[in-house]
């Protein structure tokens, strides 16, 4: 995942995680068995070591905070109910994502007249792009057509890029949590980016990587 | 090297975040003379570039309330509760039929018991055959008196004739007297 040595393009920083949850670690602290011998204290621990990637995954993909913080309850509630049969010797990110997202889509489709996209979580992202105005403009609305883009998307191929692009997760530790191999993923993450691609007209395309475009002289 | 395996091929590195190789050179010396390559290429990673932008602007500055564990514990524990007692109602539902056969059978050996000898209340009723009543002067149920009647006691034996019989005509209520032995005399 790191940028190859000498490679003149600019490498896309993917794969790495940012909430310090890796998904793959096992519990070496024994927080599960803990829980599972009823200690609350350690399922507050457990709760503040996993509610960031957790609510995360629920916020990208409800666009609700509302929406979004119940849905984190509800996966940790289940998660306490259900304790006995967590396993031990594995990290419970994967299951706490898979739980998280089945809630999700099973909100958001009950409530789907009623979930707007938040254009004004979008107004604030795109400042740092470039100093120019037309293209703070325009990205703007690359932005908004990929939030809608997104939306759009069907929900694997949501979770797909949420997990791939928004958490970082390798392909194999997305693919263990959407529970599929990684050609599968592979290729959901593929389908969405080829329609995400779509979305955006001809002229937006061209501005979209006016800024990014790969030079000559950036090669080796 | 066509520009569609190169345009693939690296877009698919780029795209999964793959490392480039010593594999990659041909695709990158192509790269650095085809201009329509290198739009497409950059196209790609400028769309991978612009989505994560977008997905993280969908969480910017959002946090779960501090208050989201106290909620979680209080739902969590409430949860634990209802499920004990559904759990003991499960416990107790498991055992009803059993408990229904017991109840059954005890209502069997009673029933057939209660065949065999009066309960107490039919006993008093035979101590006392002449008193159709029982002791708080309540009048005897049908299911009583059909028992009474059952088990009514024999009649007394009468006791042994001293010279007094007892009266061939029914009208006559008492004792009769014997007929006076024929002694051969006239009045």
């Amino acid at each position: 995942m790191n940028p190859p040595e000498g490679a003149g393009v600019v490498w896309v920083p993917i794969g790495a995680s940012d909430h310090g949850v890796p998904v793959g670690t096992t519990q070496p602290d024994g927080l599960v068995e803990r829980i599972q011998s009823g200690d609350l204290d350690a399922f507050e621990e457990f709760f503040n070591r996993y509610k960031r990637p957790v609510y995360t995954t629920a916020l990208a993909i409800t666009r609700d905070p509302f929406l979004a913080e119940e849905i984190l309850q509800d996966c940790f509630v289940k998660a306490y109910r259900v304790r006995d049969r967590l396993r031990t010797d594995v990290s419970p990110l994967p299951w706490l994502q898979r739980v998280c997202t089945n809630l999700c889509y099973s909100r958001v489709t009950r409530r789907k007249a009623s979930v707007e996209p938040l254009t004004a979580l979008i107004t604030n992202l795109v400042t740092d792009l470039t100093s120019r105005p037309d293209q703070v403009v325009e990205s703007r609305e690359i932005i908004e057509v990929l939030q809608r883009g997104i939306d759009a998307l069907p929900p694997k191929q949501q979770t797909a890029i949420i997990l791939y692009y928004l958490h970082g997760y390798s392909l194999a530790e997305s693919a263990e949590i959407a529970e599929c191999n990684v050609g599968t993923m592979k290729s959901r993450l593929h389908y969405a980016l080829k329609a995400l691609r779509a979305q955006l007209p001809i002229e937006r395309r061209a501005s979209a990587h006016a800024d990014s475009r790969l030079t000559s002289h950036e090669l080796p | 090297m066509s520009c569609r395996r190169v345009s693939r091929e690296l877009i698919e590195r780029f795209r999964f975040g793959e490392e480039l190789d010593s594999r990659s050179a041909p695709h990158l010396a192509h790269l650095a003379d085809c201009a329509t390559c290198r739009e497409e290429v950059g196209l790609e990673r400028s769309l991978v570039l612009q989505l994560q932008r977008a997905l993280r602007a969908r969480i910017a500055g959002q946090d779960p309330s501090p208050r989201a564990f106290n909620a979680v514990r209080i739902r969590a524990l409430a949860e634990e509760e209802q499920v004990t007692w559904r759990s003991r109602l499960f416990r107790i539902a498991r055992l009803m039929p059993a408990g229904a056969a017991m109840a059954l059978m005890l209502a069997a050996v009673v029933n057939v018991a209660g065949d065999r000898q009066p309960t107490l209340l039919q006993a008093r009723t035979v101590a006392w055959p002449g008193v159709m009543e029982r002791a708080d002067n309540d009048p005897l149920t049908p299911h009583e008196v059909a028992w009474w009647l059952v088990y009514q006691p024999p009649p007394p034996i009468p006791p042994p004739a001293t010279g007094v019989m007892p009266s061939a005509d029914p009208s006559t209520r008492g004792l009769a007297t014997l007929p006076k032995p024929a002694t051969g005399l006239t009045e």
